[in-house]
């Protein structure tokens, strides 16, 4: 560490910096196509409703109410530390249809509340 | 016992560095720590500050003069793993992961072969990535391919960055609990390597180095929830009688003679 930058967290009493988190506007959370493409990755999607590509496609994100499946094997089950153990694990049932624009929506909340 | 395996999306995503403070922090909790080197040219010893030409032993040797820096017993695999003997000797019960140990292994990140072989006994699969799109566009075929004891883990975050922010919620919202966290980029990370010294030495206050110790607080109830149901496990190891067989030394994965 940076003998000034040890200096000043001795000043301020702090063992380590914690950086501001920025507020960002809603338009820019969606403008990173790379989120949409992992979340449109056929491995990830259990299975794509018909109308999702259509919306997708002719509308574009904003405008369609496709949904997805949420990847199993990304979901926490509470008894997952419980069963190391086992070595025949099953995979996670699939999480309830989740909406591309729900999950969006819900990113740009947390960036406007600054949580995000 | 606990096999943590770490290993990277991408190259460069810092997880020897995780790897390698991941045990020292295991071991400065007052757990038997050690940290298995499974790649070729691995510079896991630089992490516990020592010199470049320093021996490290293998896994089936016996252990070095100095070969516990920082409470952690280092032992390089590669070798071991790339003649074959890491499937043998873990199927049949030569290497276990057994007692209270820690066993960490860094897994280079293109070695699918010994990350097969290890999965199986793993505790905890740790898979590392840094806010980029390189690391991003690997999830897919991750997750893909990924066990319920497969966790994420965000290297070199900066909040100050837009697309680190907007990755990490993005990512929260994804994947859930099993995001682990992020570690934040610290330089002092990259001056300690260059000092030859330990980031705990170097650097006791650096942000990174907390987060670590963060990570491990809040992993060690989870393992050891785990290990209290542990005693039937289902892979291959050793019954707890045969632990008494010849050990190379005090190492952390016992390998019998």
């Amino acid at each position: 560490m940076r003998a000034d930058a040890k200096a000043l967290l001795d000043r301020l009493g702090k063992s380590d910096f914690k950086y501001r988190e920025f507020v960002d506007r809603f338009a820019d959370l969606e403008s990173w196509p790379i989120f949409e493409a992992v979340l449109r990755d056929s491995r990830l999607l259990g299975s794509v409703p018909d109308d999702l590509d259509n919306d997708v496609d002719d509308a574009g994100l904003h405008e369609h109410g496709g949904e997805l499946i949420q990847p199993a094997k990304a979901q926490l089950r509470p008894d997952l530390f419980a069963r190391y153990a086992s070595s025949d694990k099953v995979p996670s049932a699939p999480e309830p249809q989740r909406n591309i624009r729900s999950l969006l929506e819900r990113l740009s909340h947390a960036v406007e509340e600054g949580e995000l | 016992m606990a096999l943590i395996v770490v290993q990277g999306l991408r190259g460069g995503v810092g997880t020897t560095f995780l790897a390698a403070n991941i045990a020292i922090a295991f071991a400065q909790a007052g757990r038997e720590a050690t940290a298995l080197d499974f790649a070729a040219h691995g510079t896991l010893p630089l992490h516990f500050g020592l010199p470049l030409d320093h021996p490290i032993a293998q896994i089936d040797g016996n252990p070095l003069e100095d070969s516990a820096p920082l409470g952690v017993t280092l032992r390089a695999a590669a070798q071991f793993a790339a003649k074959g003997d890491l499937a043998a000797a873990l199927a049949s019960g030569e290497i276990r992961f057994s007692g209270e140990q820690v066993v960490v292994a860094d897994l280079a990140t293109a070695d699918e072969a010994t990350r097969a072989m290890l999965l199986p006994y793993a505790a905890l699969d740790i898979r590392v990535l840094s806010a980029t799109a390189e690391s991003l566009s690997v999830l897919p075929h991750v997750l893909d391919e990924a066990s319920d004891r497969t966790f994420y883990l965000i290297n070199m975050a900066d909040d100050t960055r837009r697309f680190c922010r907007h990755m990490a919620g993005f990512l929260r919202e994804l994947l859930g609990d099993r995001l682990l966290g992020s570690i934040r980029r610290d330089e002092a990370v990259i001056e300690a390597g260059a000092m030859l010294q330990p980031l705990a030495k170097y650097a006791p206050s650096s942000a990174s180095l907390k987060d670590v110790q963060t990570l491990v607080h809040d992993l060690v109830p989870r393992l050891s929830a785990a290990f209290a149901t542990n005693d039937e496990t289902a892979v291959a190891v050793k019954p707890a009688e045969d632990r008494s067989r010849k050990t190379t030394g005090r190492q952390g994965v016992s390998r019998a003679a």
